[in-house]
């Protein structure tokens, strides 16, 4: 973690937010070190469970992995953190394969584990499917978390709450890595559909976040958003007047 | 084997109500032509005044008019075959008029499209019944619209399957996009078997995107479909005829969807692209880009050189990363390859003439302090020092 990211990360840390912020972390010691001096007391502490990944990008083998998150997990935990595990790739794994390191999450005493859609190549269907073959067996509780490689994000993530996951990743205006995650205007009007409505979300403010996002983006030629984002708004605002 | 979609496109329509003038509308109808056209709605009063152009396929236009008389016969002058009837269901649905000009519509040879356009608002039994109130013998598909973007994948899965099963006629299915959905609800049509579906490129005017459905199709379902390679330019054309741009992460054919910016993510890229992209950019014409930026990290700046032919060892990508991060976030973007190489020769020039005695790791010490005076990078240290000690041990 560079100078400039330690600074801006205590500045989130010292932000009077109602949120618990969490400090995402690879399965190394320095990174769990970096976030600690930081002040973190919530560590995210990411790995790849897929074959792909862990034999492609680590170049290394499945125990290692695992004995790696092991021995991050208690290093964070030595200093009191609390931890939640990220299962990166989750989508190109079988459910065994999640389940094995969901287990260990849960023996090491970690709060949640993600489930990682990393290329976005689920759609509704073969989401609900798989996130509800784990949400059964995992004895921790399952955060979704989607990509927008084919425009499926906010579906994906609809799916996964109707298949049991707790916690759901989202981003204000969907902005993420390639074509970005779940935006949270959105999923929040999925759910809505639902009956799921969320009485601590406050609508009313959710067109002004958006647009904070795109300004300090210095997105104000709409680079981030789809064509019909403006829809999108006034619909929601719409929404909240019918509520 | 789920039968192959046939899309029917809302993006020509979307250039009537902007009012292009006819060069403009006969390229955009040229570009979509070049992607894809299997059908196109088009209203027929924005049709009015635009003249018979042999150019303009009219017989895979579809007229979109009211349940009228005035109109279906109107749609026929004007050369439409098909008409898109426009129903609102409702307790008071005038069936006489829909009927009226369903006949007329049959008298004339036209093939009929029953638009309900708010379909999604009624259980499956009772959109039946509306249906029922009018001749269906005159009818040849009923397109299901979702107006109020009510339906999520499941619901819409199931619902089509019952409607498909009790009613005798064609479906079609129209979704919008004012929840996310659209591209979602349209892949669960087409699992049910719905396989003609509305579309727009780059899903304007919160219809479901075009490109998402074709590639989903594709790659999701593991359908056989034929995709342009010139996917992406031909939509960046498209939106271009209608004042618009495509956005930088536009799914599929957004520039910046297979940009790659963290350490992680270029450096999984450059060993694998399979670990961080769901399909190979040249599919859809795009091309793969490194981003350096504040989430950069060392592999990425030393694949960005390599591909200039200018490698760069440990120690100088180290270097510079510290400089590139610290320019990325004074500046809050990301920055270009001339600013890369500029900060690159700032950065030799800088540490040009610059001899040190010593052994390699005390030449690269010395060079390591000097930097920091200059550049301020406290906690810069390149973790290589302490691994290359390791191993001289």
């Amino acid at each position: 973690m560079g100078q400039e990211e330690q600074e801006a990360m205590k500045l989130i840390l010292a932000a009077p937010l109602k949120a618990t912020v969490f400090a995402w972390n690879r399965a190394r010691s320095e990174d769990i070190m970096a976030s600690v001096e930081c002040g973190f007391s919530f560590l995210h502490i990411s790995i790849p469970i897929s074959d792909l990944h862990i034999y492609h990008k680590l170049k290394t083998s499945r125990e290692k992995v695992l004995k790696q998150l092991e021995e991050t997990v208690n290093l964070a935990k030595s200093f009191g953190c609390q931890v939640s595990i990220g299962a990166e790739d989750a989508s190109r794994s079988s459910a065994e394969q999640f389940l094995q390191v969901a287990e260990l999450a849960a023996r090491l005493g970690a709060l949640r584990i993600r489930y990682a859609d990393t290329i976005g190549c689920l759609d509704p269907f073969k989401t609900y499917e798989q996130i509800a073959a784990v949400s059964k067996l995992c004895p921790i509780p399952i955060e979704f978390h989607g990509h927008n490689d084919f425009g499926l994000a906010t579906a994906n993530t609809l799916a996964a709450c109707q298949a049991g996951s707790q916690y759901i990743s989202t981003t204000i205006a969907g902005i993420g890595e390639r074509a970005g995650n779940a935006s949270m205007e959105e999923v929040i009007q999925a759910l809505n559909l639902n009956g799921c409505r969320d009485p601590h979300v406050d609508t009313n403010k959710i067109s002004q976040l958006v647009k904070m996002v795109n300004k300090l983006l210095d997105r104000s030629n709409g680079e981030f958003f789809s064509p019909n984002y403006k829809t999108d708004v006034d619909f929601f605002q719409g929404l909240h007047k019918c509520n | 084997m789920l039968k192959p979609p046939i899309f029917v496109d809302q993006t020509i329509n979307q250039g009537l109500k902007q009012n292009l003038i006819a060069d403009k509308l006969a390229e955009l109808v040229r570009f979509i032509s070049e992607i894809r056209l299997d059908y196109a709605d088009i209203s027929v009063a924005n049709w009015q005044g635009i003249s018979r152009n042999s150019v303009l396929p009219m017989e895979k236009f579809r007229g979109v008019i009211e349940p009228c008389c005035q109109q279906v016969i109107l749609a026929s002058n004007l050369g439409f075959r098909t008409v898109n009837m426009v129903v609102f269901c409702r307790r008071d649905l005038n069936s006489h008029a829909i009927e009226m000009a369903l006949a007329t519509a049959k008298t004339l040879g036209l093939s009929v499209v029953l638009q309900i356009r708010n379909a999604s608002e009624f259980a499956v039994q009772a959109l039946i019944g509306f249906v029922k109130q009018v001749n269906l013998a005159h009818v040849d598909t009923v397109l299901y619209c979702d107006e109020g973007s009510l339906l999520d994948p499941f619901v819409t899965y199931k619902t089509l399957t019952e409607l498909k099963e009790k009613l005798s006629v064609d479906l079609e299915f129209c979704a919008h996009n004012n929840r996310g959905l659209a591209t979602a609800n349209t892949l669960a049509a087409l699992k049910a078997g719905v396989c003609k579906v509305s579309a727009a490129v780059a899903g304007i005017d919160s219809f479901a995107a075009f490109e998402e459905i074709l590639l989903a199709y594709k790659f999701l379902l593991n359908q056989p479909i034929e995709i342009t390679k010139k996917l992406a330019q031909l939509s960046k054309e498209v939106l271009g005829c209608l004042g618009r741009e495509v956005p930088m992460n536009k799914p599929i054919i957004g520039s910046n969807v297979f940009a790659h910016e963290s350490g992680i993510h270029v450096d999984g890229v450059i060993k694998n692209p399979d670990l961080y992209e769901p399909f190979s950019p040249e599919i859809v014409g795009l091309s793969r880009k490194l981003v350096i930026g504040k989430h950069s990290g060392t592999a990425s700046l030393k694949a960005k050189f390599r591909s200039w032919n200018m490698p760069l060892n440990d120690f100088d990508a180290a270097l510079l990363l510290g400089i590139v991060r610290k320019k990325a976030i004074s500046q809050r973007s990301s920055l270009n390859d001339c600013q890369l190489i500029d900060l690159y020769y700032e950065m030799s020039g800088q540490l040009q003439g610059f001899e040190a005695g010593g052994d390699e790791i005390c030449r690269a010490e010395k060079k390591y302090t000097l930097s920091i005076q200059r550049y301020g990078m406290a906690n810069k240290r390149p973790v290589l020092f302490s691994q290359r000690r390791k191993s001289l041990q």
